[in-house]
């Protein structure tokens, strides 16, 4: 661990390109893909080459080109730490992080002509999830990896974990994501149900474990949830003020603008209660250890995360919320049928066929916590420990 | 492919297989009938106009549109389709044509069709001599399954073999290589740790892999599932004698229809069923019936007097519920009549329509000038441009003469200047055409109707093809400046043009039916289509 990675990273202190490339290429798929859900909920047609597919392939080729031109200037132009200090494969050296935006770039580039015949085969955009948006979904999960791990490498190379603050960001772009792909189920008016937050607790303890665990400056969960909410926030407030006008027939809704995302989870309250419980945990832990913190954290989130949105969503969906800032029911797509179900919770009712919340339902919903918390615990211990 | 086989070789196989079938293919089911796009021919306005609608061979899907208008100045077109199921006042703006680069008065654009259903197509012209639209159904189904090509099938190997092994890799090299510190070599434990773990993931992504194939394989039967591009719904034909008289009778939809469905139809020129019987072989016999509703999906009609033999059978409808139209088909045996004492009970249609010929008197395929003549000398000559190609304008322009060479007048049958039968000699293809295009009229009186009430215009209108006035009766009290319009443009005169593109290679037959001395005549006419 301790070698002339330091000496050199002190002695070399530079800006971190190729670590803000990679950022910003995660930065901009996530952007796209939330701008590409705007497009489908406001105009409806969809082609090759809207703007927001064009963000998520500029995304995709800044992340190619950046562990590219890495994985060259790591084998053809090496100084004595590119030499030494990359992963090698058949020959090739890149730091990880580079190799795996590489692999993400090459996914990415698989799925779009695939997803193109599928459009042709299948028929327009039938479903959000078909084989070839998998493939592009492992590839923008490749892009946004790739970014934490070349700064996670840095940070944890760099004797005052500099680079720790775009480690965090890239971990609020991964939460980002991973909230994108379950967006569907996660509408404020799904949030008395119990689906909800069964899919919350699999999919975000996980990340936000990884970075409490592996960030290296003060309350890493909690700013990389911050850092979700915050480019939620902004793509909440930026997307309304473009006009657009719905080009697909039914129209129920005559939208005006484009349709924003809904305000973002509170996962900031949850991450900060994680922080505190992994504050203490030290450097390496044994597997037991991993889960008996992954009990306990499994159940901070499952309380904390319950309490928030359960009083945050009554909030939302009232017409308290209907103003710019937290634009609770205030957007729906052009779609929508609106009436009365819009100040209502859905699916509350319990019995067969119901998705009320109760005593069997939590229960499940913290054992995928605990589950999702435990498989971040140990890629997080993973990621503190990464170097090349 | 080879090369992933040091894991899993037997999923691998089966992937490649699975491949293969998807390159290998063909073409399994035919557009509604084999000729699914949509072409209109008459007036729009003060405009005559041409339309051509390719349609998608999957639902979503986008169609393709260009519209042609004979004018001498420039002129706006745009188009919108409307859905029979929601109402206009939800549709989009409509899009406005391009102009088509080097062409005068010719525009082109898409129509997104984003549900299986009957869409109106709404075509508006705007120019100087003022303004006007007309709705041309289409019926938007899943037709066809669109085989992977061989390049893209290829480079999806590539790439994926590409993704699994580099995957495996990366992993492998993290594992061996991400905790050790600059200037420090891998040792014995690292490299086994990099070894299981590069190991364990590339059998995990090649059990993704196996599971992304199944799941594109169940995609892909569910696809199936929803096609309609062959005939439909399912059609049971029986024959019976009664009295004097031969009854055909048909059910429709006992399979692909619940059996509490009514099966409600629009009728088209006032005959719930246009039936088409085609006798196998040289196909010398050919009769067009309008079977009446027996009880629930059953159908009969009288039997003309037709030779015995094989016969196939296409019966067009329109369904009330959507307006969507489809063709059914099936084939029967017409045994020799037989007659009996008694009393007819069903009475024959008196639009039904038949014809016998020797199959010499039909005109070669090859003749450029191919001419039909009847017994008492009356002809029909098919002036073509050979050869006829594919999805290229047919040229079906057909004039009638007298024995002395003599224009004949034409009279309106069943509403129309003629109606006219192509089928692809091996039933593959089948498609009633009329002047004015080859969709159904009915499905256009549905959208009609549906324009005038929800834009609140045309009160009195009634259901075109419900009227009465539709059976021969040149003057539609009811039919809005459109369809009149359309039907000028057709009336009259001793020409019959239908516009039609043959949708694939092949050999035809046509069938051109016209009304001219109270009496329905049927000339027929060979194509050979590259």
């Amino acid at each position: 661990m301790v070698s002339e990675g330091r000496v050199l990273g002190r002695a070399g202190r530079r800006w971190p390109i190729s670590e803000l490339l990679l950022a910003l290429g995660s930065t901009s798929i996530a952007v796209g893909a939330i701008w590409d859900i705007s497009w489908h909920s406001t105009i409806g047609r969809d082609s090759f080459w809207t703007p927001a597919h064009m963000a998520i392939y500029l995304g995709g080729t800044l992340g190619g080109l950046t562990g590219g031109w890495l994985a060259i200037k790591h084998t053809f132009f090496p100084g004595q730490r590119e030499r030494t200090g990359a992963i090698s494969i058949l020959g090739a050296r890149a730091p990880l992080g580079a190799w795996i935006a590489i692999w993400g770039a090459v996914a990415m580039l698989t799925s779009a002509p695939f997803d193109n015949w599928w459009h042709n085969a299948y028929g327009l955009d039938v479903k959000i999830i078909s084989p070839p948006h998998v493939v592009l979904a492992l590839g923008i999960f490749g892009i946004c990896l790739g970014a934490m791990l070349l700064a996670a490498a840095r940070q944890n190379r760099e004797p005052d974990g500099a680079g720790g603050g775009i480690y965090v960001y890239t971990g609020g772009i991964f939460i980002l994501i991973g909230a994108i792909f379950v967006s569907e189920y996660t509408t404020p008016n799904l949030q008395h149900a119990a689906f909800f937050y069964k899919v919350c607790a699999a999919m975000f303890p996980l990340r936000l474990v990884v970075m409490s665990r592996s960030g290296r400056t003060g309350w890493p969960g909690a700013k990389a949830a911050l850092v979700y909410m915050f480019l939620e926030c902004v793509m909440l407030w930026i997307l309304p003020l473009f006009p657009a006008q719905p080009r697909l027939a039914p129209i129920f809704n005559p939208v005006t603008h484009m349709v924003p995302p809904v305000f973002p989870l509170l996962l900031f309250f949850p991450a900060m209660g994680m922080d505190l419980v992994l504050r203490r945990a030290g450097e390496n832990l044994g597997f037991r250890k991993c889960v008996t913190y992954s009990l306990v954290l499994g159940a901070v989130f499952v309380l904390i995360f319950l309490a928030a949105q359960w009083l945050f969503s009554v909030f939302l969906i009232s017409h308290g919320a209907d103003d710019w800032f937290f634009a609770g029911n205030r957007f729906w797509s052009y779609g929508a049928r609106l009436s009365d179900w819009r100040w209502t919770f859905w699916n509350t009712e319990g019995g067969p066929g119901g998705d009320a919340i109760t005593i069997r339902a939590m229960g499940v919903s913290y054992v995928l916590a605990v589950v999702s918390a435990l498989l971040g615990m140990l890629w997080g211990g993973w990621m503190r420990k990464v170097v090349r | 492919v080879g090369r992933l086989d040091e894991e899993g070789g037997a999923m691998t196989r089966r992937l490649a297989v699975f491949l293969a079938v998807l390159f290998l293919m063909p073409l399994v089911a035919q557009a509604h009938l084999g000729s699914p796009d949509v072409f209109f021919e008459g007036k729009i306005g003060a405009y005559l106009t041409r339309v051509t609608i390719r349609m998608p061979t999957v639902v979503p899907g986008r169609a393709e549109i260009s519209v042609n208008v004979e004018a001498a100045e420039a002129v706006t077109v745009s188009f919108l389709p409307l859905y029979s199921r929601t109402a206009i006042s939800n549709a989009p703006p409509p899009d406005v044509g391009v102009p088509i680069r080097g062409e005068t008065n010719y525009y082109a654009g898409d129509l997104w069709l984003m549900t299986s259903g009957a869409y109106g197509i709404q075509v508006n012209i705007h120019g100087s001599q003022g303004d006007g639209s007309v709705e041309i159904p289409v019926t938007s189904v899943a037709l066809s399954q669109l085989p992977l090509p061989r390049w893209l099938g290829g480079m999806l190997v590539v790439l994926i073999g590409l993704l699994v092994l580099g995957g495996a890799a990366i992993v492998a090299g993290a594992a061996r290589d991400g905790e050790l510190a600059a200037g420090v070599s891998a040792g014995k434990r690292n490299r086994r740790k990099g070894l299981i773990a590069g190991t364990v993931t590339l059998a995990i992504l090649v059990f993704l892999l196996v599971g992304g194939m199944r799941w594109w394989a169940s995609e892909e039967r569910a696809f199936r599932e929803r096609m309609r591009g062959g005939a439909w719904p399912d059609m049971r034909l029986t024959t019976r004698t009664e009295a004097s008289q031969q009854i055909l009778e048909l059910t429709l939809g006992e399979h692909d229809l619940r059996p509490d469905d009514p099966l409600s139809l629009i009728p088209d020129h006032g005959k719930l069923l246009h039936l088409f019987l085609i006798r196998d072989g040289e196909a010398t016999a050919i009769a067009h019936l309008h079977p009446v509703r027996k009880e629930g999906k059953t159908f009969q009609v009288v039997l003309p007097p037709l030779p015995e033999g094989r016969y196939r059978v296409f019966c067009d409808m329109t369904l009330a519920s959507s307006s969507m139209s489809f063709t059914a088909t099936n084939s029967v045996q017409i045994p020799v009549p037989v007659k009996s004492m008694g009393t007819n009970s069903l009475e024959p249609d008196p639009d039904d329509s038949w014809a016998n010929y020797a199959a010499a008197a039909v005109p070669l395929a090859e003749a450029t000038n191919a001419v039909f003549t009847f017994a008492d000398g009356r002809r029909v000559v098919w002036k073509r441009q050979l050869p006829l190609q594919t999805k290229q304008e047919a040229g079906l322009r057909f004039e009638v003469s007298d024995a002395a060479g003599n224009a004949v007048s034409l009279e309106p049958y069943m509403g129309m200047m003629s109606h006219a039968a192509v089928m692809r000699r091996d039933g593959t293809v089948f498609a009633h055409l009329h002047p004015s295009g080859n969709y159904s009229m009915a499905a256009q009186g549905y959208f009609m109707d549906k324009v005038a009430q929800e834009s609140g215009a045309g009160v009195q209108m009634a259901s075109m093809a419900g009227m009465p006035g539709m059976n021969g009766m040149p003057d539609m009290p009811g039919m809005d400046h459109a369809q009149m319009a359309q039907m000028h443009h057709a009336m009259g005169g001793s020409v019959i043009s239908l516009p039609y593109e043959f949708p694939s290679a092949g050999d035809y037959r046509i069938w051109v039916q016209f009304k001219t001395g109270g009496e329905v005549r049927t000339a027929v006419f060979d194509a050979e289509v590259q």
